[in-house]
Formats: C-alpha cells, structure tokens, sequence
C-alpha cells in the first residue's frame, strides 16, 4: 500500500531543517502511515550505512610544497604579478588587432583576394614591381654567367701555360741529366781505355824486357859453349 | 607569532611566501579532502590525483582568494571541480561518455556479503569504507556530490544549492532521490545475494 504523500513529506523530513509546527505534522503522519513509515526507516537504513565510513589517514604526499616555493620564487602568482600573467594574452591581442587592421579582402575579375597591410592597387604595382625586378634579376644572372665563362676560360689557358711550362722545363731538366750521365759515362770510358793502353804498354814492355834477357841468354850461353 | 592561526592568516602569510603556512593550511585540510576524493572517486589513485590536483590548484589561485567565502568552502568548490574532472578523465580513458546525472556502474557486485547493512564491527576500517565507497559508486556524480556535502561534510541545503548552482529544492529533491536509490541497491543486493 503506498502514499501519494511519501516523497514529498519524506524529501522535506529527511532534508531536516524543518520548522517545529512543520515537523510534528509530518511525524503526526508517519505514525498513522505505514508505507510511509516503512519507506523512511528503510532511508534512514542507508544514512545509517553511510555514516559507518571511518576517516582514513592521507598517504605520504609532499604537500606540493616543492611547487608552492617554485610559484612563491618566481612570483608568477603573487599580486603584482598580473604583468606576467597577461603580458602574453595582451600581445596576441595587440598582434591580432594589427593583422585585423592591416588585412583587406579586394575583388578582381571574379576572384577574392586578401591581402596584408596594401590595398588592390598596391597588389598590382607590387606585383609588376615583383615582375620588373624578376627580369633585372635574371638578366643580372645572365651578364654574370658570361663574366664567369669568360673568367673560367681565361684560367683554363692560364692553367694549360702553366702546365705546358712545366712539362718544358720537366723535360729540359731530363735532358740535362742524361746529358751528364752520358758525360760521366764518356770520360769513365776515357779513362778505362787510358788505363787499358797504360797497362797494356807496361805488358809490351815487360814483355820486350823478358825477350831481352832472354835473347840474352842465350846470346851467352852460346858463347859459352 | 599569533598562536591563533585561521585560516584567512595563513593564506595571507602563504601569500607572502611563508612555506610554513603553506604546510599548515595543506595539513589542516589534506585528510579531508582525501577522504573526499576516496567517496568521490571510489579509489585511492584518484583520491591522491585529487588531493594534489587541488592543492597544486589552490596556491595557483591562492591570490584570488579574497576572503569573501570561507577558505575551506573555497577550497571544496576547487575539490568539486577537480573530481568532476577526475571523472571526466577516466570516462574517457575508459572510453566512454562521462555525464554527471550517470552513475560509474565500475562495480556492479557490491560487497554486502554479509547481508546486513548494520554497522559492523568486526569489520575493518578498510572493509567498512571499501562497502561504503561501493554504494556510492551506484549514485550518479551529481547524487553523490549532495550526499557528500550533506552527510559527510553536514552542509545546509542552502549552501548545496549555492555550491551547485540549483536551487534548494532541487537539492533537497536530489537528496531524497539518492538515498531511495541505495535503499533499491541495497534491498536488491540482499535479494540477489
């Protein structure tokens, strides 16, 4: 059996808080009620359960005590700090105001263009100054390309004089040292050949010598007999 | 130094880079906000998560602290938002979609198996709070945000309503439907087990 007044009185019973004349009606009611009766001891069941929570003790934790001296030193919270904490937002105000007044959207055969700090006009006089400057960049490239062509032709020949230069004097300096080895060679060969006839008059006159004495041996051994 | 240290004198002193005022106030209300986190979140990672979240969050904001409200109301409203986060984060971890008037269903079992939802007392602390951490999870984040600030931290329905920016009927009305719903939970509970 249930009570259209149950949630109603039991939301004002169990908030509390009730004024006197209030709370001794709605108990005038509960004692009668039944459903009532039952449905709020079944709700005080639950606070009852709730409150068997017991207080439990904080595990270690630093206190963030390391952060708060960080905060405190650099003084990024302090009163006075408001400078450096809006600093950044003021200036990406200030940037976007600038970007806003210096932006315009123009509009040229169908197209839209947005453009930065210049209006149309300026987009074409920029534009033909960007094309005029292009030409003369490239005609620059140009006269520069030829400078260094005839720059690297003139090192070319310059470097081939070099070369040709040194292989002649390579070459002068070969002959000049085959010359003297032949020279050396020529008067080695004098001197073997004046060293031969000098030893080889020396074995005549030896020679001569020994067929003398011989021929005079015989000479007197001859008279002898 | 005072001997009487609220807590408008250390926020202001902690302004002033006092590290031991700092200390204070984080150890006057870190148990509190733990065992927030631990209803809240149902878990001790995210209790820990939390409780450096808002602390990191506090003295960040410390110098917006103007004494208009209490320090451990302000305080709280940080906690609030933080586990909201918390539970957004892990929605979307866990790949799902994360709306406050949802409840977790992380775990359907709840851990009643004694079949009595008296207080128990050959339970330990650690079992009692891990039943009680388990009906809460049944509860929608916005259920269970007024069943804490009500039962746990015994706030009016007025400053519910403020905290939450509803009205103290709905508040009221929140309430009431949260306790109905773990009275269903845990007679159900008692039926299937």
């Amino acid at each position: 059996m249930s009570c259209p007044k149950t949630q109603y009185l039991l939301t004002e019973y169990v908030a509390g808080d009730l004024p006197r004349v209030v709370r001794d009606e709605i108990e005038g009611h509960l004692a009668e009620c039944e459903s009532c009766a039952a449905e709020l001891e079944k709700i005080q069941q639950a606070q009852v359960f709730l409150s068997q929570w017991q207080e439990e003790d904080v595990p270690h934790w630093d206190r963030a005590i390391a952060g708060f001296r960080h905060d405190r030193a650099t003084g990024q919270n302090s009163n006075g700090g408001w400078i450096s904490r809006w600093l950044p937002s003021m200036l990406s105000f200030t940037m976007l105001v600038v970007l806003v007044l210096n932006t315009s959207v123009t509009r040229s055969d169908g197209d839209y263009r947005i453009s930065f700090n210049s209006s149309g006009a300026d987009v074409l006089q920029a534009q033909q100054n960007l094309e005029s400057a292009a030409l003369a960049q490239d005609q620059a490239v140009q006269i520069l390309l030829e400078t260094l062509q005839q720059r690297q032709d003139v090192n070319n020949i310059r470097v081939m004089q070099t070369l040709v230069d040194y292989t002649e004097q390579l070459s002068a300096e070969n002959f000049e040292r085959i010359y003297a080895y032949f020279e050396q060679q020529r008067r080695l060969d004098l001197e073997n050949v004046q060293n031969s006839y000098q030893q080889l008059v020396a074995s005549d006159f030896e020679t001569m010598r020994s067929m003398q004495q011989l021929a005079n041996f015989v000479r007197d051994q001859g008279e002898a007999r | 130094m005072s001997f009487i240290e609220d807590d408008e004198s250390l926020v202001e002193a902690a302004l002033n880079g006092s590290v031991y005022a700092w200390d204070k106030l984080v150890r006057r209300y870190e148990k509190k906000i733990y065992n927030y986190g631990l209803r809240m979140t149902g878990n001790t990672s995210d209790a820990m998560d939390l409780i450096q979240e808002v602390f990191i969050g506090v003295y960040r904001n410390l110098h917006r602290f103007r004494g208009d409200a209490k320090f451990s109301s302000w305080l709280f409203r940080i906690a609030h938002n933080k586990v909201i986060d918390i539970g957004r984060r892990n929605a979307i971890l866990k790949g799902r979609s994360f709306s406050l008037d949802d409840p977790n269903h992380i775990e359907s079992q709840l851990p009643f198996a004694d079949k009595s939802v008296e207080p128990d007392l050959h339970l330990s602390k650690d079992e009692q709070n891990q039943r009680v951490q388990a009906l809460l999870k049944q509860l929608s984040m916005e259920q269970r945000l007024v069943v804490e600030l009500k039962i746990f931290q015994s706030l009016t329905f007025e400053e519910i309503a403020e905290m939450q920016e509803i009205s103290v009927n709905t508040a009221k009305t929140r309430f009431y439907a949260a306790l109905r719903k773990l009275r269903v939970v845990m007679e159900s509970s008692h039926v299937l087990s």
